[in-house]
């Protein structure tokens, strides 16, 4: 195959490679995207979730429940000493878990199962008090040829109140032809 | 009349037999075929790969294409029977014509798995993360990959007839290239009959696969940018290829695979006794006979512990009394059958009279005729069949030049003593890149300066490196240099009547 590099905007990178790139138009006016099968679902469909604030006692909820009690998330003095944190802070699989609390449709669908999370990062640190909020974006679609599904990759970027973008990853699907 | 070949979704065949090459049984003598492609119109089947076949393959996205292949392998799964039948005739076992039908087979089940799994359903491929150009997003880079314009040109060796055509077109038709194959004159016909099912099958999409059998004086005259030429078979002929203008400033890109002198270091701890010399002697044993030693993965040079040498060339030749029986192919019994032509035997006995020169000094097997069992059953020598008993040769100086340059396409192994670790890894070195074989020790990296992919430490890993063909994409034997380089190498690539792999 020969290699070629392109340059130009997302728009025109995402109909090069049929790819959905960030800052590509965006659908978010339609239908709930998992509500779509592959028949009508398009990259670039779009959900942006309402916010959500954090409190301090979710943090310890989760800590507990989970058994996840390291001390940037239960201990002010020491998650401050941190050179990362500005104190104590949420875990970031809790803002994973919040995020498809806040994405999903939860009705039976289309969307069959999830089966992954890809190049997941958590970029900004989320302190009690901020809120978060969830754009999933599909991003690319891989109908399979021998079965009546086929895969679809979501965008999931989650930012804080400040729009400082706070996590970033690829939600992996199967959803139905029909 | 000459073997065909299939130009233009067409049989086509020369008008006459002058200048035909004879291909004649391995072990018989008797003529198989006549092979020539003298009036063959190369230039309209370049340009028919360029126009209908890369149409037909532009119409189907990545997963579409690697359903095909998977298709074709089951058809081929389904007549392979004939495939062995043929293969017998140049001189392949059933366990040899296993290697090259079924691993052939194998190479198209694993592109179609990795097509769909590992590619998008679409027909072009990302490479690497965006870089985004502008603070603000509005202007990205990225890589991506889309199919070459032109056709791949693939010429292959004798030893691998089937395997070689496949394992080439496999990754050319999954990347949307139309192919022209050229197979090694030699067994010509036994790719011959495989394309014959491929196109039987009706699964052959127009102009994505061509076979040209005989020689193509000329063909990379025809070559332009967009092109593309993989090439297996002898160093000095792939030489010759890539100093042809077309390479050289015409763009058309040019890959080979070429001799190689392996190397197999027998661990300073794995003496007589312990499992890892068993398995060092049986795998030496195994790939001295398998094809009867034409494979480029074959070892040509046991490198063991000088005071291992006596040990080694009493198992390998207990061994070999043991098991070993040469002769036709088609009679009952038979483990190793002759070379594909009495050109590669007076071939290979002419390298094994330069490694005797050189020092070599023969310590199993000889240059005279072998007693061989034949069809019918009965023994004795065959001179019209092209058999060579296995030889080994061990070498007083390790370091003779010879012994880690000159290539004994065939059952030969050369032994040569080492002391230490580190001269070990000097000798596998002296192979000029060829594929070092893990090391048999009892020890983690004891020898590991070698470069070797995977010690093997225990006996219970020692089966995995002697299982023959390799599906290509899969790490199945430790020994998968050369394999694990084509599965790299193998979107982007693919005359010589000698070629081998």
């Amino acid at each position: 195959m020969q290699r070629t590099a392109i340059q130009g905007s997302p728009d025109l990178l995402t109909a090069v490679t049929g790819v959905w790139h960030a800052g590509a138009a965006a659908a978010a006016d339609g239908p709930h995207p998992f509500r779509k099968s592959l028949a009508t679902l398009r990259i670039g469909d779009q959900v942006r979730s309402s916010a959500r604030r954090v409190t301090l006692d979710d943090i310890e909820t989760f800590a507990t429940f989970t058994g996840d009690t390291f001390y940037a998330h239960m201990d002010e003095e020491a998650a401050a000493a941190n050179p990362f944190f500005p104190g104590r802070v949420a875990h970031g699989y809790l803002l994973v878990s919040w995020a498809a609390g806040l994405f999903v449709d939860p009705a039976p669908g289309p969307v069959l199962a999830n089966y992954g999370l890809e190049n997941l990062r958590f970029l900004t640190p989320v302190s009690p008090g901020d809120s978060i909020r969830v754009a999933l974006t599909a991003k690319q679609i891989t109908p399979r040829e021998t079965d009546d599904y086929g895969e679809v990759r979501w965008d999931a970027r989650i930012t804080n109140q400040r729009d400082e973008l706070v996590a970033s990853y690829d939600v992996l699907t199967l959803v139905a032809k029909e | 009349m000459s073997l065909p070949s299939y130009l233009r979704d067409q049989w086509w065949s020369p008008a006459d037999d002058e200048g035909a090459a004879e291909v004649r049984d391995a072990s018989t003598g008797e003529l198989v075929a006549r092979v020539s492609a003298d009036g063959a119109d190369l230039a309209g089947a370049l340009e028919y790969a360029r126009t209908v076949g890369q149409a037909s393959l532009g119409a189907l996205t990545f997963h579409q294409r690697a359903v095909l292949l998977k298709q074709m392998a089951q058809v081929l799964t389904e007549r392979k029977q004939e495939l062995y039948d043929l293969s017998a005739r140049a001189g392949a076992t059933r366990a040899d014509a296993w290697i090259d039908v079924d691993g052939g087979i194998g190479a198209l089940f694993t592109y179609s798995s990795k097509g769909r799994r590992e590619l998008p359903n679409a027909q072009v491929v990302i490479d690497g993360a965006p870089e985004v150009l502008a603070k603000d997003g509005s202007f990205v880079g990225e890589h991506i990959f889309t199919r070459l314009p032109g056709v791949a040109v693939q010429i292959n060796a004798f030893n691998f007839p089937v395997w070689g055509l496949l394992e080439k077109f496999a990754p050319s038709f999954l990347a949307g290239m139309p192919t022209l194959a050229k197979p090694a004159t030699p067994t010509a016909y036994v790719a011959e009959a495989m394309v014959r099912i491929l196109v039987e099958s009706g699964l052959l999409p127009a102009g994505t696969l061509q076979l040209v059998c005989g020689g193509v004086p000329g063909l990379f005259d025809h070559l332009r940018l967009g092109d593309l030429v993989a090439f297996t078979g002898s160093a000095s002929t792939a030489e010759r290829l890539r100093a042809h203008d077309s390479v050289q400033t015409g763009g058309v890109r040019f890959t080979s695979e070429t001799d190689s002198i392996n190397a197999s270091v027998l661990g300073p701890d794995a003496l007589a006794g312990t499992p890892e010399f068993d398995a060092y002697v049986k795998q030496l044993v195994v790939e001295l006979t398998a094809k009867a030693g034409q494979k480029c993965t074959a070892i040509r040079r046991a490198i063991v512990p000088a005071a291992a040498v006596e040990d080694v060339l009493a198992a390998v030749r207990s061994r070999i009394s043991d098991r070993v029986v040469v002769g036709d192919p088609r009679a009952e019994g038979v483990t190793m059958g002759p070379l594909a032509s009495r050109e590669q035997r007076a071939e290979v006995l002419r390298q094994v009279a330069r490694l005797v020169e050189a020092g070599g000094e023969l310590a199993i097997g000889g240059l005279d005729q072998p007693s061989v069992r034949r069809a019918d059953g009965s023994l004795g020598a065959e001179p019209e069949g092209a058999f060579v008993a296995p030889i080994v040769l061990r070498f007083a100086d390790a370091r003779t030049p010879e012994a880690h340059t000159v290539e004994a396409f065939g059952p030969v192994a050369a032994v040569l003593p080492y002391s230490t670790a580190a001269e070990a890894a000097q000798l596998v070195a002296l192979g000029g890149g060829s594929s070092p074989v893990p090391p048999r020790t009892t020890r983690s990296s004891r020898a590991s300066s070698c470069s070797q992919r995977r010690p093997t430490t225990a006996a219970s890993s020692c089966s995995t490196a002697t299982t023959p063909a390799p599906p290509p994409g899969t790490a199945r034997r430790c020994r998968t240099w050369c394999t694990a380089d084509r599965a790299a190498r193998a979107a982007a690539r693919s005359s010589a009547a000698s070629g081998r792999c």
